[in-house]
């Protein structure tokens, strides 16, 4: 099987400066709507269709399809007998890169194979789940209707905002019909601001000093709110709109109620998305790798999400979530490792912090994107720089004029600004790059799930016909086999070493973990099944475990032996029962 | 015909089966046949569908035939489907289906687990009473004609089918595949009756070896209790305690994975413990939880949750001062609500006389999350309490002094009153693996369901509860409406609210939580005749015997009337009209009815 991809690699051999020829023909430097994202993975899936099977796993809660891209080799193995890493994004309907990058690493993945040597090996040992929107209709919403950059994060559940006994019935209205919810400046005699005389796009504070003359200054316009009107005669303005709940506050770990974690939700995975993608992956734990892509601040974030769970995190494997935050740090430029709880704010039932603190697997959100890009200096922009960038760079095409309107309860009001396209997306122009650093921080992190192979063995005599045997076995990445958090809280099944005799009159008399190496002569014997070792705490990453068992066999006679994971590819060895000579 | 209907069977409780020694206890043989003509206000025994029940088939024949017997007065319909398939039944009790005037709403749930089916039995029993009684022959509040009851009388029905398959401790569980051990082999090693006297109790290991040494001594005061050993005064463990069975997969441990999935009543989200081999992977996994949740919050103003199965938060007031681990949620009730408690919990014990409770567990429960998550008054009843054992022996003076007085005191009761049914004495019994073991202890279900014959006294005392948590409810109503033209063609309306009940609109978790809706006063005006006031005004709180009220300043032509409307938590909705003749006479209130 190698031999094959290597033929092909050499028949399709690239220099390293040319793009991957691709095999599904899409550019990924525009935005997608969910219908156009969903046929771009399906188109993806159709021309690579020995790699890519596509899955609906479900639902959204206004029927749309949830489309999980499964990326498998089934030529180097099933997909349950091989490590697997979950790729989501756009859990947030309005975060939309996310889906892009989904969209752009399941298209890279399948240009990659059979191309790239590092790549061919990493999918073939590999598995991928790819969900490009966890939130379809949050997506089609932003899409297709009027919405600010931050709006909506939200899923399209009708949901009583306002505690008014009715669901979503008053939220924003574009009211100058440009495609986005924009701000309102209402006419005010005692205005705080007036219309900068330099540029009229801006509104400028005025001055609360009084002058020398002992007057004080009045504005001409107050800050009037999101475009919008009172729709339902309450009183109030944009007070419930679309849904209004969080679906990345809905997982199981730590979930809070809503008077603790606002948009929680009434219970864990309460919606059909966040329900639908939680019995997807229970229902595989060979799931060792978990990325999630949101916008936007250039942040590559690990749990915990709340102060109390630091010790989710246990020094062996935070070793490496560091080294793959260090990794990604060098390759995202303007992204930092940060800890959700300590560098951005305290989240409760987040999605990684369940995969992570739930479930026991290394996982990362990526806020994609960040306004330092901007800069030459790498540095935050202020305002001023911000406008210059829009103006000179995006060509002024994130702004709306404003239009004077009346407003049914404001009088007259100002509408327009800054557009849905005009902050946290990353410009069309630097989409592909965006995509492909963060595929490449995804691979890396791929790479460094667990990769088994069998260290030293040696087999001595110690009576007639009683041997003992002892096995290295080796993870060669960074992600242990079982994280120390899934050891310390008994998540899932132990790994399990078998032993199986070829001396049919044999026995295993005794086994257990070595506690110093392979020369160490003293071992744990476990109480019962000595055949059968239940290995909790697994085999750390970059690092090795040494079993010892004592064998009543025939000299010459073989013992086989199985090294089990759930988050690996199975070792499995056979080793001669005999003297062997210790190097 | 009602009585035709009626079908008396016996409840095999296990307490019975298990002492096959002595005879199986009789409960009362009533039936209504037998029912004096006339209803007496307190019969002296009284009678009931729900005395006496065989099997899970047995109980809900004689539920849907409830809706037949009672006029209308009782609907079956189905909340959901357990984990196997089996119709999760709720009643629901209303005197007058049809009437336009507020009434409190009491939701019963019994059942959760496999060794409560008494309270199964008094829940439905209870719902029978209100439907096919008077009002005289249970008490004479008059809240008892105007009652919405809903009860959910067997919330876990696998559970209840499972029945003494199952040790005590997996009673609640539903479904299969669950892997206890995390050894990667599935229910392969269930606890078992290996010394066939048809009960699954508890083995006390006499040779221990030093990797599991032993732990435990017999109490000196009663030698078939235990207790630690007093070290100090150099005692030695003598055995291990370990639930009866074998090691079927060879792994050194007895009965570590029994078939059996999630406990129903720990699958719930406030303190759902994680990692729990029984929690559930994710709260509201199982579907009896996720039913139960669905229901309550489809009836966000019920006025009442009564539990009755493993906890207690009524003979005994719940802890009022511990928080969760983000401070923000108690773990039992808030400092707020301590007083509710205490005054539900003394009606409670005036009408059950039940004073005593055990310890249980309620992470994850289902009535620890109505208060805490939904913000429901919700209180919970262990249904019964140890009796106390009729006349002791004399005691010899220096006698010991049991470790465990609770214990020994069920034992007491055991022994001189139920025949010696609650405990089964320690036999010797080589085990396969464990060597020389003794196998005996605590009849299951001995110290939870009460005997057969308890329950038809059972039921008129908890129905005497529940029409006393009615009548102490909340009552919530617009008590004024002032209105006064404080210039030409300006109004000024003040509506007066009030709560004449014993309890508060809402529990003080319901403020924290925002799960129960406000009480919203809306006035139908436009923005442009609105002169002070807010166009909805929202009231949060009105504890027992307090007022609220709400006033606008509006324009209004003569001969226009202005509308408000009162929309409560519970779902009612009142209209509050003013017009010309209010100035003199005040507003008309206009029942609007039920929104449920």
């Amino acid at each position: 099987m190698v031999m094959a991809h290597l033929i092909v690699m050499a028949a399709a051999a690239l220099a390293p400066q040319d793009a991957l020829p691709s095999k599904s023909g899409i550019a990924w430097n525009r935005y997608r709507d969910y219908d156009e994202l969903l046929e771009a993975v399906r188109q993806i899936a159709a021309r690579s269709p020995e790699l890519v099977r596509i899955e609906q796993i479900g639902t959204s809660a206004l029927g749309r399809p949830m489309v999980v891209a499964i990326v498998n080799n089934p030529a180097t193995g099933p997909e349950a007998s091989k490590p697997a890493m979950w790729i989501d994004g756009n859990i947030h309907g309005n975060e939309v890169q996310a889906g892009e990058v989904v969209g752009y690493t399941l298209d890279s993945l399948c240009n990659a194979h059979g191309r790239v040597p590092e790549l061919t090996e990493l999918i073939d040992r590999s598995v991928f789940y790819l969900c490009p929107s966890v939130n379809p209709d949050g997506r089609d919403e932003w899409f297709s209707k009027a919405h600010t950059p931050h709006s909506n994060r939200t899923g399209l559940q009708p949901f009583d905002n306002d505690r008014d006994g009715e669901s979503d019935e008053d939220g924003p209205d574009d009211l100058d019909g440009d495609g986005s919810i924009g701000q309102m400046w209402r006419k005010d005699p005692s205005g705080t601001h007036r219309r900068d005389p330099r540029d009229p796009r801006r509104f400028i504070p005025v001055s609360r000093e009084p002058r020398p003359d002992g007057t004080v200054e009045r504005g001409e316009w107050s800050y009037g709110g999101e475009e919008g009107i009172d729709n339902d005669g309450d009183g109030r303005v944009n007070e419930d709109g679309q849904g209004g709940y969080d679906m990345n506050r809905n997982w199981p770990s730590d979930w809070q109620p809503d008077h603790v974690q606002r948009g929680a939700g009434p219970w864990p995975l309460s919606y059909p998305e966040t329900r639908c993608i939680a019995e997807f992956i229970l229902a595989r734990p060979n799931i060792a790798a978990v990325q999630s892509y949101h916008n936007a601040g250039g942040m590559i974030l690990r749990g915990p999400g709340a102060p109390y769970n630091e010790s989710a995190y246990p020094a062996s494997d935070r070793a490496a979530y560091d080294a793959i935050a260090a990794a990604g740090a060098q390759m995202l430029p303007a992204y930092r490792p940060m800890v959700i709880y300590k560098d951005l704010y305290t989240v409760h039932g987040g999605f990684v912090n369940w995969t992570a603190e739930g479930l026991g697997i290394v996982s990362f959100t990526n806020e994609l994107w960040s306004d330092q890009r901007i800069m030459q200096t790498g540095q935050d922009p202020n305002d001023e720089e911000r406008a210059r960038w829009r103006d000179d760079v995006l060509f002024g095409r994130t702004f709306k004029d404003w239009t004077e309107l009346q407003h049914p309860t404001l009088g007259t009001v100002l509408v327009g600004g800054q557009n849905k396209w005009s902050s946290r997306v990353t410009p069309h122009f630097m989409l592909e790059e965006e995509c492909h650093r963060n595929f490449a921080f995804t691979t890396f992190h791929a790479s460094q799930m667990p990769l088994l192979r069998a260290g030293h063995t040696r087999t001595r005599s110690l009576s007639e016909g009683v041997w003992e045997l002892s096995v290295e076995v080796c993870n060669d990445r960074r992600i242990p086999t079982r994280t120390g958090r899934a050891a310390d809280r008994g998540i899932a099944r132990p790994d399990l070493l078998t032993v199986g005799l070829g001396d049919p009159a044999g026995a295993v008399v005794a086994g257990g973990v070595a506690e110093d190496g392979v020369l160490d002569r003293t071992f744990t014997p476990v109480k019962a099944e000595p055949a059968r070792l239940r290995v909790e705490r697994g085999i750390p990453g970059l690092g090795s475990t040494v079993f010892r068992f004592i064998i009543r066999a025939g000299a010459g006679s073989t013992a086989r032996l199985r090294y089990e994971s759930q988050k690996a590819t199975p070792l499995e060895l056979e080793v001669v029962l005999k003297e062997t000579v210790v190097p | 015909m009602l009585t035709s209907a009626l079908v008396v069977l016996r409840l095999v409780l296990l307490q019975d089966a298990a002492a096959p020694a002595q005879p199986p206890e009789q409960a009362p043989a009533q039936s209504p046949a037998a029912a004096p003509p006339t209803e007496p206000a307190k019969p002296a025994a009284p009678a009931t569908t729900f005395g006496e029940l065989a099997s899970l088939e047995a109980f809900e024949q004689a539920l849907r035939q409830l809706p037949n017997s009672t006029d209308g007065k009782v609907t079956l319909s189905s909340i959901g489907t357990s984990t196997a398939g089996r119709a999760i039944h709720a009643l629901r009790v209303t005197k007058e289906p049809r009437r336009k005037v507020p009434v409190p709403s009491v939701l019963i749930v019994a059942g959760l687990d496999g060794w409560h089916r008494s309270g199964s039995l008094v829940a439905a029993g209870i719902a029978e009473r209100f439907a096919k009684e008077t009002r005289a022959a249970i008490d004479a509040r008059t809240v008892l004609d105007a009652l919405d009851l809903w009860v959910i009388p067997v919330a876990n029905p696998d559970a209840w089918a499972a029945g003494a398959t199952r040790p005590q401790e997996s009673a609640g569980r539903v479904g299969a595949g669950i892997d206890d051990d995390r050894d990667g082999r599935i229910d392969e090693d269930a606890p078992g009756d290996i010394n066939g006297d048809g009960v699954i109790s508890m083995m006390r290991r006499l040779d221990c070896p030093s990797d599991a040494p032993a732990t435990r001594v017999a109490d000196p005061a009663d030698p078939r209790l235990d207790r630690a050993p007093e070290g100090v005064k150099g005692e030695l463990a003598a055995f291990s305690l370990l639930v009866e069975g074998l090691d079927q997969d060879g792994d050194g441990s007895v009965g570590e994975d029994a078939v059996g999935g999630i406990t129903v009543d720990a699958n719930f989200p406030h303190l759902w413990r994680e990692f729990a081999e029984d929690s559930g992977r994710f709260p509201l996994e199982a579907p009896e939880a996720k039913a139960l949740a669905e229901f309550i919050r489809a009836h966000p103003g019920l006025g009442a949750v009564y539990v009755l199965g493993r906890q207690d938060s009524l003979a005994r007031t719940p802890n009022h001062e511990r928080r969760d681990v983000t401070g923000r949620t108690p773990v039992f009730i808030d400092g707020e609500d301590k007083g509710l408690y205490e005054r539900i919990g003394t009606l409670y014990r005036e009408s059950t006389g039940i004073e005593r409770a055990r310890d249980a567990a309620h992470e994850g429960s289902f009535a620890a999350w109505c208060y805490a998550h939904r913000g429901l008054p919700t209180f919970c009843s262990q249904l019964w309490q140890r009796p106390d054992a009729s006349a002791p022996p004399d005691e010899k003076k220096d006698a010991p002094k049991p470790s465990d007085e609770d214990a020994a005191a069920w034992l007491a009761w055991s022994d001189r009153d139920r025949g010696g049914r609650g405990f089964l004495p320690w036999k010797p019994f080589d085990h396969p693996t464990l060597g020389k073991v003794e196998i005996g202890g605590w009849v299951p279900g001995f110290r939870t369901e009460p005997p057969a014959s308890m329950i038809p006294e059972l039921i008129p005392k908890h129905a005497d509860f529940v029409a006393s948590l009615a009548d102490a409810s909340a009552r919530v109503r617009v008590e004024r409406v002032k209105a006064r033209e404080i210039a030409p063609g300006v109004t000024e309306i003040t509506v007066d609210l009030v709560n004449d009940g014993r309890m508060p609109m809402t529990t003080a978790m319901a403020r924290i939580n925002d799960a129960v809706p406000p009480l919203r006063l809306r006035a139908k005006v436009g923005i442009d005749a609105l002169l002070s006031g807010e166009i909805e005004r929202r009231v949060d709180r009105l504890d027992p015997g307090s007022r609220a009220s709400a006033t606008w300043t509006v324009r209004r032509a003569p001969k226009t009337h202005i509308e408000i409307g009162v929309h409560f938590p519970n779902g009612r909705f009142d209209r509050v009209i003013v017009d010309d003749d209010s100035l003199l006479y005040g507003g008309r209130v206009l029942e609007g009815g039920w929104e449920w």
